[in-house]
């Protein structure tokens, strides 16, 4: 079952709260899918964003207690998944240069219906997005893929707002050129 | 071409997870409730563990104990300054008492020096009256 609705999301939490396993599984089906490409998108691997969901999963499960509402429960969430991806990235190799990022094993597709209309240029992309610094990475995921204000992202990553900004601008940059020197005609 | 901001936007969209991540999270947490509390559990005790847990805590101990002295002396204090207040009160009916006493005591002696008097000047007078009328 999902629930889609914020009032259903309440339930389930106050069920989960209360101890209800089916509601638990509710509260992950509505949101694994933004805990797991928050991680997927931060790290490239399948298996490692997938073990980032489950523990971020089983990280809300034990704090069940300290979640508020709906709301908060997705921006905890969000914080979790970004600092563990965070994390999993330090463990993982420091840096990745364009040369170096693999193919990914298993394609990466959207969820949505309308797939990106260059397959490509989309994947090119997300291995750019890759070679950023962590922090830089992590800024341009969630203003991207959750497209989050800045001071969202800056709540999240419990840094300043300026720094966020200054990051995004920079990241951008980075990729701009990138993306020109890898497509070489193509124009963005 | 697209703006880089949009082709972003749609590279990084959501990807579908697995589809039995959300079993194998709830197996996980089945394996994990064994030797935790469910959550329910833990709303229920967590409210009097972090009591009992602050209470133990050094500092607070040492406060509370600073403040159940601090009630004590103020307690003794409180009950000497009643005992003493108690004891000025009964003093005082003590000498209301006196006073009133002595003061009727004081009134009739004044009453009867007055009358003394009187017939002192009466007879004094009459004596004057009578060498008088013996000297004509």
């Amino acid at each position: 079952m999902k629930v889609a609705a914020p009032e259903g999301v309440e339930d389930a939490l106050s069920r989960s709260m209360r101890g209800d396993p089916t509601a638990f599984g509710d509260l992950v089906r509505e949101h694994q899918a933004m805990v797991f490409s928050l991680a997927l998108h931060f790290l490239r691997d399948r298996a490692l964003a997938e073990e980032v969901a489950q523990e971020v999963f089983l990280d809300l499960y034990q704090n069940l207690a300290s979640i508020e509402s709906a709301t908060h429960l997705k921006f905890w969430l969000r914080k979790v998944a970004c600092h563990r991806s965070i994390d999993y990235g330090r463990r993982q190799r420091p840096h990745l240069s364009l040369d170096d990022i693999p193919e990914p094993r298993d394609p990466i597709g959207p969820v949505g219906e309308d797939p990106p209309q260059d397959p490509l240029l989309a994947r090119t992309l997300r291995g750019l997005v890759a070679s950023l610094p962590r922090k830089a990475r992590m800024v341009v995921v969630l203003r991207f893929q959750e497209e989050l204000e800045y001071h969202e992202i800056a709540e999240v990553m419990e840094i300043p707002i300026n720094s966020v900004k200054s990051c995004l601008q920079r990241s951008l940059a980075i990729l701009r050129q990138k993306l020109n020197r890898c497509a070489g005609d193509v124009r963005i | 071409m697209k703006p880089l901001e949009d082709e972003l936007r749609e590279a990084l969209r959501r990807t579908a997870p697995p589809p039995d991540l959300a079993q194998r999270v709830l197996a996980r947490i089945g394996q994990t409730r064994q030797t935790h509390p469910t959550p329910s559990e833990v709303v229920k005790t967590s409210a009097w563990n972090r009591l009992r847990s602050w209470l133990w805590q050094p500092r607070v101990r040492w406060a509370l104990a600073t403040a159940m002295c601090c009630v004590l002396i103020g307690v003794v204090v409180v009950g000497r300054q009643r005992a003493q207040r108690a004891k000025a009160e009964a003093a005082r009916e003590q000498l209301e008492v006196a006073l009133q006493l002595a003061s009727g005591k004081l009134n009739r002696a004044f009453r009867e020096v007055r009358r003394v008097e009187r017939v002192e000047s009466g007879t004094r007078a009459k004596a004057k009256a009578t060498r008088r009328t013996e000297r004509l």
